[in-house]
């Protein structure tokens, strides 16, 4: 009885064929295309029954709730660093673990190490591609990983002699199918978490450049990836071209929750310092607030004034500011539980692309095409 | 005037979407609104001198409108008089800023500025007609030589030498354009010639005044799509957003072929665009003739049954049949809607006791070393250029009260610490009870080792803390040893998870709260309150005959005196503590308190 089984969707051609042969196939067909019609019917109602219930969870807004808290002092924060040396568009930074060296990475396939301290450039590699898209560094400090266009991530010791031969030094850990557009070490030196533009993220042994695990599920290109500052746990988020953001399970593979509501690409994601949320930033000009225990949105932080994406989200320490770089050359500095804009920081003179709060939470980083990174504090 | 080439096919549907152009829209809304005849921004036609300058605005009625216009889509009712002067001040720069981008996109300009920025003053600008709105004036940005563009800007720059007037005369960047393009364009020169001499002659039949607007527009255009060096070239777009733009996700697969197709006018014909863009020189040709790969809206069209029209959710894993993925999707609404979730107000009440507990470790809201902070830290390095915070530990070897107070707050803070870690195992040898932590850290040690480790790793921790006879034992109740037998008979690196989470349980319900009542953690803390303590009780001193020092942060208040004490060779005796002055950190209300240990 092979015929009992429906024809497969992807292969038209092959239905015809069998419509031709035989004609209860094209009955069989039409039950199948019946019994995904109720399927579909079903899955519909349960989302509009989902939905509903969720609803009925959202009992105050966030502002109502966090009206008892008193107003963000100010700030003062300023730019306090310019860190000068790309010769191209900044397109990714990251902090190292002291607190004060930075690793970025521009259009023109440069990676720079900075002290941003001294705003001394300590390394400057160049590498095989333009628009290197993404760069990281390791935990102790010790190694970067950096790729874009070419579709790996490689891998680069940093040491102070020899940089001669640094061409040779790099070493090509991930590849991807189409090019890799956000890259992080994973707790350790040994593991690298790679997000690309086809669609799939992965986790590679450094060591071996072996594939470890690779998480299929987004339905268009992965731009930000983020894991939890804490240890335990083995999650991360992925968000990108498909409007969604996903949690995976590290040791399976699957996704175990899905988030929506965006209207236009994902371009940034990060936890909130607790580990249990994470904000967004999106094409559409808003960021969002989501909860892995309430399972959905919990605050949008928009205007109507602000028109341009959001490249880059990070909070404070304490959770409570969320900074957003943006599109129109803007930090905005978000209260993050009052769901009001605090101030904006102006400096920069083209697009943010990324922005990163340092691990001790001292400063913010912004990168930016306009070839230049700042550090505000 | 003719740069339709530029304009990409006229068939709405075929036309390939600027990957900017979500922005576009946003800003095209508010400068349709600004054009409005009633509402918008006046527009006038002034007379200077001989002649007349048509259809222009000034900028500060265009930030006044928008400042306008800002407050009321905000709901800001406060009118503008009795704002103070610091919230006119950030909605003027707002304004500002928000009409230098709209500027800069070329949608409005100065009448005789090649740099398109927006200033607050008398400058007259003018608007850009839609036909040179950059949404309408896309193709992609070709890196071989010889696009359309620079063709039309070869004829456009050609037109302008022609021209003979002062003001339609070449700037210095736009001649060396013309030199570069001239080179490149060699072979052709003489039909850009004849083009711009068409031009030209149509051109001049014009109106005197519509001319003027028109020349003013085409260069504007110009000014945006060529910029002046050093400005900056807005119709540039991320590269990843331009290479998505032209391949459609998963189209081979006739599940997805609306997905893409939802988002409209985006994918139909970027494939094929990109398709024509990989081989340059076919360019011409057009979407329909290029060897595109199967658009998402043949296949659609072909076959409008449901099973092709059935979006692809992310999240799921993809199935060759329609009915596994929906079936999938069906199990995985159900395990959503069975799963326990929190309401809103819990949620948020946990970010606010997490931001009340760490609101004193947030270098933003409390400054560091001000007279807020009880911890007296070092200062922020980056606001008073001093490493002190980031360096003092390691030179000293003390542990700072901020450090001490985090290992309190949090537990997982204290182990993610390596002194704080340290100290921990310290106290649980002392205890007996030094395994649980050292196994736990084993099993976080394998769950982030290279692949070439994990057996080893696996086989030691089996043979040191799990196995029947092993060197030291860990305490895990039968179920989840049970569990981790299982997962040994597959070893690999989250074998021990279960039982590592366990005793991460043990400790924190149990060792934990023993340890921060511990004599080794008191005894720290006593230690590094003392050391502030004193400190500020000579800052106490000193300020009682120092003038200005009040103004100074404790920090550098401190620093001073240590300065001033060093260099006098004093001694600073020592000072009995006084408690009163660290507030102490108020116990967590929602921490885990300890619980009677369970099924030991």
């Amino acid at each position: 009885m092979a015929d009992e089984k429906p024809t497969t969707s992807s292969s038209s051609s092959a239905a015809k064929e069998q419509t031709k042969k035989t004609e209860p196939a094209s009955e069989i067909a039409s039950r199948a295309a019946e019994s995904i019609e109720l399927l579909a019917r079903e899955a519909e109602e349960l989302r509009v029954k989902l939905d509903a219930e969720r609803n009925k969870l959202n009992d105050i807004p966030i502002e109502q709730a966090a009206d008892r808290l008193s107003p963000l002092p100010h700030t003062g924060i300023k730019s306090r660093r310019l860190l000068k040396g790309h010769a191209g568009k900044v397109l990714c930074m990251d902090w190292s673990m002291d607190k004060r060296h930075i690793v970025s990475s521009s259009q023109d396939g440069k990676v720079i190490v900075w002290d941003g301290f001294t705003t001394n450039k300590e390394h400057a590699l160049t590498t095989a591609t333009t628009w290197t898209m993404a760069c990281a560094y390791s935990p102790s400090s010790q190694l970067i990983a950096c790729g874009g266009l070419d579709n790996k991530c490689s891998v680069v010791p940093l040491s102070f002699d020899d940089d001669i031969q640094q061409k040779k030094r790099f070493r090509a850990v991930a590849t991807h199918t189409s090019y890799m557009s956000c890259c992080m070490f994973l707790r350790s030196d040994n593991l690298l978490l790679t997000g690309s533009g086809d669609s799939t993220c992965a986790i590679w042994d450094v060591e071996s450049g072996q594939l470890i695990q690779n998480f299929h599920g987004h339905t268009g290109d992965v731009f930000a990836i983020d894991v939890p500052r804490c240890d335990t746990g083995n999650i991360f988020i992925s968000a990108g071209a498909d409007k969604h953001t996903l949690v995976w399970d590290i040791r399976t593979g699957l996704c175990v929750q899905s988030f929506d509501g965006h209207e236009a690409d994902i371009n940034t994601v990060r936890f909130h310092p607790n580990g249990d949320a994470f904000a967004t930033g999106s094409d559409d000009a808003s960021c969002r607030l989501f909860d892995l225990r309430a399972d959905r949105q919990v605050c949008i932080y928009e205007k109507d004034s602000i028109l341009f994406p959001v490249n880059g989200v990070d909070f404070s320490a304490s959770g409570r500011i969320l900074f957003a770089g943006y599109g129109d050359y803007r930090v905005g500095v978000w209260d993050s539980l009052k769901a009001t804009r605090h101030t904006t920081l102006y400096g920069h003179e083209n697009r943010i692309s990324c922005l990163k709060s340092s691990p001790d939470g001292t400063a913010i980083c912004t990168a930016s095409w306009d070839c230049t990174i700042r550090i505000w504090a | 005037m003719a740069i339709p080439r530029l304009r990409a096919t006229a068939n709405e549907h075929e036309r390939m979407v600027h990957p900017n152009q979500i922005v576009y829209n946003k800003m095209e809304h508010v400068v349709r609104q600004m054009l409005d005849s009633e509402i918008g921004v006046p527009i006038k036609t002034v007379k200077s001198f001989l002649s007349k300058v048509p259809s222009v605005f000034t900028g500060a009625d265009l930030i006044s409108w928008l400042i306008k216009y800002i407050a009321e889509k905000e709901g800001d009712t406060k009118k503008w008089l009795d704002k103070d002067k610091e919230e006119k001040e950030i909605a003027e720069q707002d304004a500002l800023h928000i009409a230098h981008l709209i500027a800069s996109h070329g949608y409005l300009f100065q009448i005789d500025d090649h740099v398109l920025t927006v200033k607050n003053d008398g400058t007259f600008y003018r608007f850009q007609t839609p036909y040179f709105w950059p949404s309408n004036c896309w193709e992609p940005e070709n890196t071989d030589y010889g696009t359309m563009q620079d063709q039309d800007y070869a004829v456009y720059l050609c037109k302008r030498t022609m021209q003979n007037k002062a003001h339609l005369e070449l700037e210095d960047f736009e001649a060396e354009n013309l030199a570069k393009l001239q080179k490149m364009f060699s072979r052709k020169w003489e039909f850009v010639f004849m083009q711009a001499e068409a031009q030209y002659k149509v051109d001049k039949k014009r109106d005197r005044l519509e001319r003027q607007i028109l020349d003013s527009q085409e260069r504007a255009f110009w000014d945006v799509h060529r910029p002046v060096p050093g400005c900056v070239n807005t119709t540039e777009v991320d590269f990843r957003k331009l290479s998505r733009s032209g391949r459609p996700k998963y189209q081979h697969q006739t599940l997805n072929a609306t997905a893409s197709g939802s988002c409209s006018p985006y994918s139909t014909s970027a494939a094929a665009a990109h398709a024509a863009q990989s081989q340059p020189s076919t360019s011409n040709g057009g979407p329909s003739t290029s060897t595109a790969p199967p658009a998402p809206s043949t296949s659609s069209s072909s076959s409008g049954s449901f099973r092709n029209n059935y979006p692809h959710k992310p999240g799921l894993r993809r199935c060759t049949q329609v009915q596994d993925t929906l079936k999938q999707e069906i199990q995985q609404l159900n395990s959503r809607l069975a799963k326990n979730v929190l309401k809103t107000s819990k949620v948020i009440e946990n970010y606010i006791g997490f931001y009340e507990h760490r609101r004193l470790f947030d270098p933003h809201i409390v400054m560091l070393g001000s007279q807020q902070d009880p911890f007296q830290s070092h200062t922020n390095p980056w606001t008073y250029d001093n490493v002190d915070l980031w360096t003092h530990d390691k030179i000293t070897g003390d542990i700072s009260t901020r450090r001490l107070q985090l290992w309190e707050d949090s537990f997982e803070e204290l182990l993610s610490d390596n002194i704080g870690r340290d100290t921990l195992q310290k106290f649980l040898d002392k205890e007996y009870s030094g395994e649980n932590l050292r196994f736990w850290w084993e099993v976080q040690k394998l769950r982030k080792c290279s692949c070439r480790m994990v057996p080893v790793l696996v086989t030691e921790i089996y043979n040191e803390f799990i196995d029947t006879n092993a060197t030291s034992p860990v305490n895990v109740d039968c179920k989840v040893m049970e569990i981790t037998e299982e997962n040994l008979k597959n070893p690999n690196r989250w074998s021990f998870d279960e039982a590592a989470d366990h005793i991460f349980c043990l400790m924190k319900n149990d060792s934990y709260q023993r340890f921060l009542r511990s004599d080794i953690y008191k005894d720290l803390l006593a230690q590094s309150r003392k050391k502030v303590n004193h400190l500020l009780d000579v800052v106490d001193r000193a300020e009682s005959f120092e003038e200005g020092f009040e103004t100074a942060t404790r920090q550098q208040q401190i620093a001073l005196v240590l300065i001033s004490g060093r260099t006098a060779g004093k001694c600073i005796g020592p000072v009995p503590p006084r408690s009163a002055r660290l507030p102490s950190i108020a116990r967590r209300p929602y921490s885990n308190l300890p619980t009677v240990i369970s099924s030991w």
